[in-house]
């Protein structure tokens, strides 16, 4: 993964689904296929604990391996906090089976025979077990991100688990009968739930820029925000000493025209600091900043990614756009 | 620790009797034979078994066991031995009784259903006995004016039955006899002939058998061939010489009728005795495989009980016969001048050939009549595969399959077979016949390339999208600058520009 190929739109959310998704999907293929062509080396009873655990390794792996790819961590760390992860996952989803098989599904559902009968598929006896390995799939990644976002995490886990037991039930028992495409589409839900859930990609990869879109010194851009992450507020105007974005008065920019703040929580403000017309624009929505020299604080407004703002008027105005980057572009 | 326990555990817990079948996600337990019966039925489970049976390789696919959940079918292979040794049948579906889980796969019900498909066909030596009856009701003609026996000439000399009477592989003989009252006779001569060339044969069929008129001593004449007949010298003789097997076709238009008075009902004790006979004489003691009849019967006419109502006695293996089990409604009916006008007592000989070993034809016409002939002498095989379907959901977790067969001889075994609960590989291709063909593993790329290759394409058309959309709206290229009134556009910033 990497996050230039992701632009800040909502469509970023599912780029880590996309991945647990295939890992989910490779994990199926791999354990289906190493039945099919090698054979099992282990007795029926351990299909389910070794299917679950495999789909619960590759989709916390594959998790922690996007994350350490978006955040450009050195390769090593990153490849030993997959291994880390997925060994954990796999660990958790493999003793859960066996947890749930033997003790919370009796438990919960009464010492029914069959429920320890392997070849039984009846979703009441086989549901604990993916909820169980879902949480492995989260606990993983959960430990090498040391605990942060536990609860999130644990509940995506969990919650992805059982949309892969249910599809994987639907598909064979419900819509139609055919485990091959059901256990297929079960790993690939499961994977691809944890990733909707869990793995939204976090606005701290991105740094708010204010770009250029009028002739004049076109595609002239700069960062809203600090290094450090830390509250700025950058200036537009053409103050002789300069500004932290320079233009020209021509296009009817005033020496002190605008100011764009982000606060440490990293949300943006444009404020308007001048009388002549100063206009953000966004869909549907036209925001005056001019400003209001009755009150004693310049006008403001939020900036979102794709706004634009409009300095002066007529066919000279200048136009700027407030856009979402990678961080790393600087 | 927890990596030594994972391999303790898996090595424990590994059982010997389950084996994995090679390209699929079964795993089956071993085969169980059922004590007490003629034959072995073996049921393949290991490629060895298959090649040990003589399977080609082009077939080897077809021989272990395979199981489409998706459309609820199981394949099993099996053949059957004696004494260690493989033992040819003439099997079809209705010589064999499939249970899924303990319950009949009936091929009647949908969407159950059962096939066999013999594979490498092989002639044995046999002796055919033919027993015609002979009764003056075979000298009805039809609307047509052919008379019944005149049909069974013309299906006695079809060329393909002939073939089968005098396979050109191994050397078979046919005993012509025909049958009124008291017992049967040999078709023009005086004594007992076996008929060894199909020259002999066609001219007696065509000179010699004729109708003798009288009543149809049916009974009498099954006690016969499979008795007294068989413990004569000549044949005795031919069967140990050219290790031959009796085969007993009998052939009648009517019901057993020992006199003017006789009604359906009275046939019941009668008919009881015989199929003890026939019973001992198969499964007696000291009686060996080979040399045991198997009786086919032939009606020719319309049956006038509907096969469903003597199927539980067949099924249980009943001799003791009842009027009501054998006549139903027409226990108390006289015979000549009522019932013989009606039709034909299928019930006797569904009876006879069931406890024969062997099967019942009914048929009207000389096609008809042909194909009970030719299925009688049909060629045997070395070895079956079995295709069976049940509903999907039977398949949902392991299940036995039983395998009964239930003419000709006995033979009985079960077998555990274990699909993966989780997952399965490809799902099965139909043939031509709606049959599941497995699907090579390498079509599961199938299904996991496009998907991810739709994955990897959805990952970038985010970006895509982004982008189209920027393009759309004019933010990714430079409008034209208008001409500025004064200060060129991109004038270098004073210093502490725009960093």
């Amino acid at each position: 993964m990497n996050i230039f190929l992701v632009p800040y739109t909502w469509q970023r959310h599912l780029q880590v689904a996309l991945i647990t998704g295939a890992a989910g999907l490779l994990a199926w293929w791999f354990v289906m296929s190493w039945f099919t062509f090698f054979g099992p080396f282990w007795s029926l009873e351990w299909d389910g604990a070794l299917f679950l655990a495999t789909c619960s390794g590759m989709i916390g792996g594959a998790a922690v391996l996007a994350e350490g790819s978006l955040r450009r961590r050195a390769l090593p760390s990153r490849l030993a906090l997959t291994l880390t992860a997925a060994g954990i996952s796999f660990g958790v989803g493999f003793a859960g089976y066996w947890l749930w098989t033997f003790a919370l599904g009796p438990a919960l559902f009464g010492a029914v025979p069959d429920s320890i009968d392997s070849a039984l598929v009846s979703l009441r006896y086989r549901l604990g077990g993916f909820v169980i390995a879902g949480l492995g799939s989260a606990l993983g990644p959960l430990v090498t991100r040391k605990f942060k976002g536990g609860v999130t995490q644990l509940l995506s886990g969990a919650a992805a688990g059982l949309f892969g037991g249910a599809v994987w039930h639907l598909c064979n028992f419900t819509i139609y009968y055919d485990l091959y495409l059901a256990s297929a589409l079960g790993a690939f839900t499961w994977g691809f739930g944890y990733g909707v859930l869990a793995w939204g990609i976090p606005d701290e990869l991105y740094a708010g820029w204010l770009r250029v879109l009028s002739p004049s010194r076109y595609g002239l851009r700069i960062p809203v925000d600090a290094m450090d992450r830390s509250p700025k507020e950058r200036f537009v105007g053409h103050f002789p000493r300069g500004l932290d974005v320079w233009l020209n008065a021509e296009g009817q920019v005033m020496e002190l025209h605008l100011s764009v703040a982000v606060d440490g929580e990293q949300h943006y403000k444009a404020r308007g600091l001048t009388l002549q017309p100063t206009v953000v624009r966004r869909f549907l929505e036209r925001i005056d900043l001019r400003y209001d020299p009755r009150r004693p604080a310049p006008l403001e407004t939020r900036l979102s990614s794709g706004d634009r703002v409009v300095l002066g008027q007529g066919d000279q105005a200048t136009t700027l756009e407030f856009i979402m980057l990678p961080r790393e572009e600087r | 620790m927890f990596t030594s326990l994972m391999l303790w555990g898996l090595l424990t817990s590994c059982s010997e009797d389950i084996i994995h079948i090679p390209n699929t996600t079964l795993r089956v337990g071993g085969v169980e034979q059922v004590e007490g019966t003629d034959l072995e039925l073996r049921i393949f489970t290991e490629e060895g078994q298959c090649v040990d049976a003589g399977v080609k390789e082009s077939e080897m696919k077809d021989c272990l066991p395979y199981v489409d959940r998706a459309s609820g079918q199981v394949r099993l292979a099996f053949d059957f031995r004696y004494d260690s040794t493989q033992f040819e049948v003439p099997l079809t579906a209705e010589f064999l009784e499939v249970y899924h889980m303990g319950a009949r796969v009936s091929p009647d019900q949908p969407p159950m259903k059962v096939e066999i498909i013999p594979h490498n066909p092989v002639r044995t030596p046999q002796l055919f006995i033919l027993v015609i009856d002979a009764s003056g009701s075979m000298n009805t003609p039809d609307a047509l004016g052919l008379t019944r026996m005149a049909k069974v000439k013309e299906a006695l000399l079809d060329k393909d039955v002939v073939k089968g009477f005098f396979p050109e592989e191994v050397k078979s003989a046919v005993v012509l006899l025909n049958f009124t009252a008291g017992k049967p006779v040999p078709v023009g001569t005086a004594g007992v002939e076996i008929l060894k060339n199909q020259k002999r044969y066609k001219t007696l069929v065509r000179e010699s058998l004729q109708p003798q008129g009288g009543y149809t001593h049916l009974y009498d004449a099954v006690e016969y061939a499979t008795g007294e007949l068989l413990q004569n010298e000549e044949i005795k003789k031919f069967l140990t010489l050219n290790d031959a097997s009796p085969t007993i076709i009998v052939l009648t238009d009517g019901f057993n009728n020992l006199s003017a008075a006789d009604t359906c009902g009275d046939n019941a004790v009668r008919l009881s005795r015989l199929l003890k006979n026939l019973r001992e004489r198969r499964t007696g003691e000291g009686v060996e495989l080979d040399l045991r009849p198997t009786v086919f019967s032939v009606g020719l006419g319309r049956p006038i009980r509907p096969r469903k109502t003597i199927e539980d006695s067949l099924k249980r293996n009943l001799v003791d016969v009842d009027p009501g089990k054998l006549c139903g409604k027409y226990a108390g009916s006289r015979i000549d001048g009522s019932l013989e006008k009606i039709g034909i007592d299928n019930a006797s000989l569904e009876w006879i050939a069931f406890h024969g070993g062997g099967f019942s034809y009914i048929h009207q016409d000389v096609e008809g009549l042909g194909k009970a002939f030719q299925g009688a002498a049909a060629e045997r095989f070395e070895w079956f595969e079995l295709r069976y379907a049940v509903d999907q959901f039977y398949l949902r977790r392991a299940f036995e399959s039983k395998l009964r067969l239930v003419a000709f001889a006995t033979a009985e075994a079960k077998l555990m077979l274990y699909p993966s609960p989780w997952f399965d590989a490809p799902t099965g291709t139909p043939d031509e016949s709606g049959w599941a063909r497995p699907t090579p593993l390498r079509a599961s790329a199938a299904v996991v390339m496009p998907i991810l290759g739709i994955l990897i394409s959805v990952a970038f058309f985010g970006a895509a999208g982004f982008n189209t959309r920027r393009a759309l709206f004019g933010r990714t290229r430079r409008v034209k600058p208008k001409a500025p009134p004064g200060g060129g556009p991109g004038a270098a910033p004073p210093a502490g520009g725009a960093g």
